[in-house]
């Protein structure tokens, strides 16, 4: 067996499109600069001079056609992986993501099936400035018809990146840019993690942790930090962010009675919210303090690398929320 | 520090208190123990004393009412400057800086810190901790918070839990508060219920939830002014002026103010109905020829008081109250005697009545009417009793329909003595007799057991040697 196998992140994404590709002729990808460069990260190194070009393709640089291009061959029975190569380029292919893809099921009244898989990079840290570096995914979790996925650990992407390539539903799969090089355990053979369960990344009894993507770290080297101190933070990852798994949020809510939801995004009307809301509606009289949330600062991310440092949340900070949401007076005082 | 000087709780029924007399001027220095003002509350005349030193600022003026814990004065320290008047607003008990001479001993009923309310009135608890409070059977109120703000939280519920209960007196069952933690409900029906003083506990939870919701309390208010209500004293509607210029004008405030709103309201809640009965006290003046040896001799009302409670043990009906629960027998004994005053009247009460010897039951119905008229009754004097016996036989009645003292469900009037001619078999003879006149509340018992409760009575009295059992 694989069990001591180690892979980068970004290797177990390439793993998983290879294996998929192996196992189903209809499963192809497109983007800019995957083919002979083997794209931007590296991501899609290797698979063209494997699988050829007409199954790897580079397309030109118009991120609509890219998706159109997707949403048409899904459409009409092969099952396409299209590359946008930042989260930011997204909002170029709005239409083509919100308006087709999410929505052709149910114009078709259930007829069309949509096996498409649209996978990006974002996240910041990279200095790449405020177009290059953003976490848009609330954006895509508000739409109806999309299935979102953000891995945190080299295992769950080939789970979750070969579940996304199964699905019949238009999926995106966000990979950090950050996570790209981080090492971990992923086994050889193909499997894959159903979308919708969330992993108890660590369990506790004193306050619960809702992080997702590279904030899942940060939030465990806060927790290793609070241990020392007594107290115990349960911190699950729900790896999809839609659909959510509230379930297992709302019983760690219930058990911890804090919860702190943790995200890399913009904390204004970002994912934090919307976990706090279903928290409070699922497990009010369960609650000892108000769901906390840690985000970015409402500002577009600064290229400086310090200001950067300073803008993205840290385990400081997700340490911070925590006493936070834990204090209390000294009896008698 | 300046210290808050609050308007005392002197008794468990009391819920304000009239400021009769500054005892202290402006600005005078005050120690623990000088008496710093007198006030009357609907039961008695006190006076307060301060229990910590300061210069004293008065904030409020005499005649004026306040609540139990509202700020009436403060006690500045050297200093210090006299607070705006902004500020002088009545919160709730932070320190009780009042003691009183008339403060019967009992738990301390608001023992919470200020810390858990907020500046609105909330009790400031967490979901979670209202929960578990309520699944551990613990009220929010003894406990203290530790949250951000002196926010009650789950651990400061549990941590209550494993310290010995506070022996809070037990409220009639009728008295539940508006705010009663012990109910799930959201956030929004408390305030709501809060706002409209309606009691949350009586609101029928969410069907899918079992939380009370804002729309619960509102169905429940619209039920309320939907359904045909009796009609309502006119207390808000102002009365016509008087039709001369007064020669003078009393206020209907304390005692004056408690008996016209207690035997109002008792006549309007209740349904009253008096029989009379005469019994005949022959036996009960050689008794008292027989006792004039021997010094204090029992009066003619304290004969009345021993046979009745010695009936009530006999007829559990009549020492009874009406609670939302029903109708709830009440094992203990404790016969209020009317006491007429200059101003009005009180009822202090002969605790135990049915288990004291006619002796000691004229010793203490002489206590309790000497320090009735010296106006030094205290408040466990005045409270719990269960039946009531109220004599106007000394002004030369003989009947008449005597009022019953809530909760109580009956009291007995006692007329005067007299000489009646009576004929015995064929022979005409004369017999010393009184009118009892018995009033009851028909919804807890009916005629029958009214008539065989005064039966009793007249029976006890014809031999009064079973008084002393």
């Amino acid at each position: 067996m694989s069990e001591e196998r180690k892979l980068a992140y970004v290797m177990a994404f390439n793993e998983a499109v290879s294996q998929a590709m192996e196992a189903d002729p209809d499963v192809f990808c497109a983007g800019e600069d995957i083919g002979a460069f083997g794209g931007v990260f590296g991501t899609f190194g290797g698979l063209q001079a494997k699988f050829g070009t007409d199954r790897v393709v580079d397309t030109p640089i118009s991120e609509q056609a890219i998706v159109g291009l997707g949403v048409g061959a899904a459409a009409t029975g092969l099952r396409p992986i299209v590359d946008l190569m930042f989260m930011d380029f997204i909002c170029v292919a709005m239409d083509q993501i919100v308006n087709q893809a999410a929505k052709l099921k149910y114009m078709f009244g259930g007829e069309a099936t949509l096996p498409l898989t649209i996978t990006t990079a974002g996240g910041g840290g990279l200095s790449a400035a405020a177009q290059h570096s953003q976490s848009l995914e609330a954006i895509l979790c508000h739409i109806p018809g999309l299935k979102v996925v953000y891995p945190s650990t080299p295992y769950d992407m080939k789970g979750l990146m070969m579940a996304c390539i199964q699905e019949d539903n238009p999926t995106v799969m966000v990979k950090h840019k950050r996570l790209l090089g981080m090492s971990g355990h992923v086994p050889v053979e193909p499997y894959s993690i159903p979308l919708g369960t969330a992993n108890v990344v660590r369990p506790g009894r004193d306050v619960t942790i809702v992080a997702y993507g590279r904030m899942v770290h940060e939030s465990v080297a806060a927790a290793e930090k609070l241990a020392a101190d007594g107290i115990e933070c349960e911190i699950i990852d729900p790896r999809t962010l839609q659909p959510l798994d509230t379930d297992t949020i709302v019983a760690s809510a219930r058990r911890t009675n804090r919860v702190l939801v943790v995200h890399e995004a913009v904390r204004f009307g970002g994912l934090g919210a919307e976990i706090a809301a279903q928290i409070q509606e699922a497990a009010f009289d369960h609650l000892d303090a108000p769901v906390g949330r840690i985000g970015a600062p409402f500002s577009p991310v600064p290229f400086s690398p310090a200001l950067e440092q300073h803008y993205i949340p840290s385990s400081a900070a997700i340490e911070a929320g925590v006493r936070e949401a834990m204090f209390r007076n000294k009896v008698g005082a | 520090m300046a210290t808050e000087f609050l308007m005392p709780k002197l008794g468990l029924t009391m819920e304000e208190g009239t400021i009769l007399e500054w005892l202290v001027d402006d600005g005078a220095t005050v120690q623990p123990g000088t008496p710093v003002l007198r006030i009357e509350t609907d039961k008695v005349e006190s006076d307060v004393e301060a229990v910590a030193s300061g210069r004293l600022h008065r904030m409020a003026d005499v005649g004026s009412t306040h609540t139990c814990g509202a700020v009436i004065a403060v006690l500045l320290a050297d200093g210090e400057d006299a607070p705006s008047a902004s500020t002088a607003s009545a919160t709730p008990a932070v320190s009780t800086a009042a003691a009183a001479t008339n403060t019967t001993p009992e738990p301390a009923v608001d023992r919470r810190p200020a810390a858990s309310i907020s500046s609105d009135g909330r009790l400031l608890a967490s979901p979670n901790a209202r929960r578990v409070a309520a699944e551990l059977g613990i009220d929010l109120d003894s406990v203290v918070g530790t949250g951000p703000g002196g926010r009650i939280v789950s651990e400061d519920v549990e941590e209550a839990a494993t310290r010995p209960r506070p022996t809070r007196p037990s409220p009639a069952p009728t008295t539940r508060r508006t705010g009663d933690s012990s109910v799930l409900a959201t956030a929004a029906a408390r305030q709501l219920a809060d706002l409209l003083g309606i009691d949350i506990a009586i609101v029928a939870p969410d069907a899918s939830d079992g939380r009370v919701t804002r729309d619960g309390v509102a169905a429940h208010v619209r039920q309320l002014l939907a359904s045909p209500r009796p009609a309502q004293p006119a207390e808000t509607a102002p009365l016509p002026g008087a039709m001369q210029t007064p020669s003078a004008t009393k206020r209907m405030s304390g005692m004056r103010g408690t008996i016209a709103k207690r035997m109002h309201s008792s006549l309007q809640q209740m349904a009253q109905l008096t029989l009379t009965m005469d019994a005949t006290m022959d036996a009960v003046v050689a008794d008292r020829e027989s006792r004039k040896s021997r010094g204090n001799v029992p009066g003619f009302t304290d004969y009345v008081i021993a046979a009745c409670a010695r009936a009530l043990r006999e007829h559990g009906i009549v020492n009874s109250q009406v609670t939302d629960d029903g109708i709830a027998l009440l094992p203990e004994v404790h016969v209020g005697m009317a006491v007429a005053l200059d101003e009005g009247l009180v009822v202090p009460v002969v605790r135990n009545a049915d288990r004291l010897d006619l002796q000691t039951l004229a010793t203490e119905t002489k206590r309790l009417a000497t320090a009735a008229r010296s106006g030094s009754l205290a408040l466990a004097d005045l409270e719990g009793g269960t039946f009531s016996v109220s004599a106007l036989g000394m002004f030369g009645v003989d009947a008449f329909t005597p009022v019953i003292n809530p909760p109580n469900t009956a009291i007995m009037g006692v007329g005067r003595l007299r000489e009646d001619v009576v004929v015995d078999g064929k022979k005409v003879a004369t017999r010393t007799r009184m009118t009892l006149s018995l009033t009851w509340d028909h919804r807890v018992f009916d005629g029958a057991p009214a008539a065989q409760f005064a039966q009793t009575v007249c029976r006890l009295l014809e031999s009064p040697a079973q008084l002393d059992d």
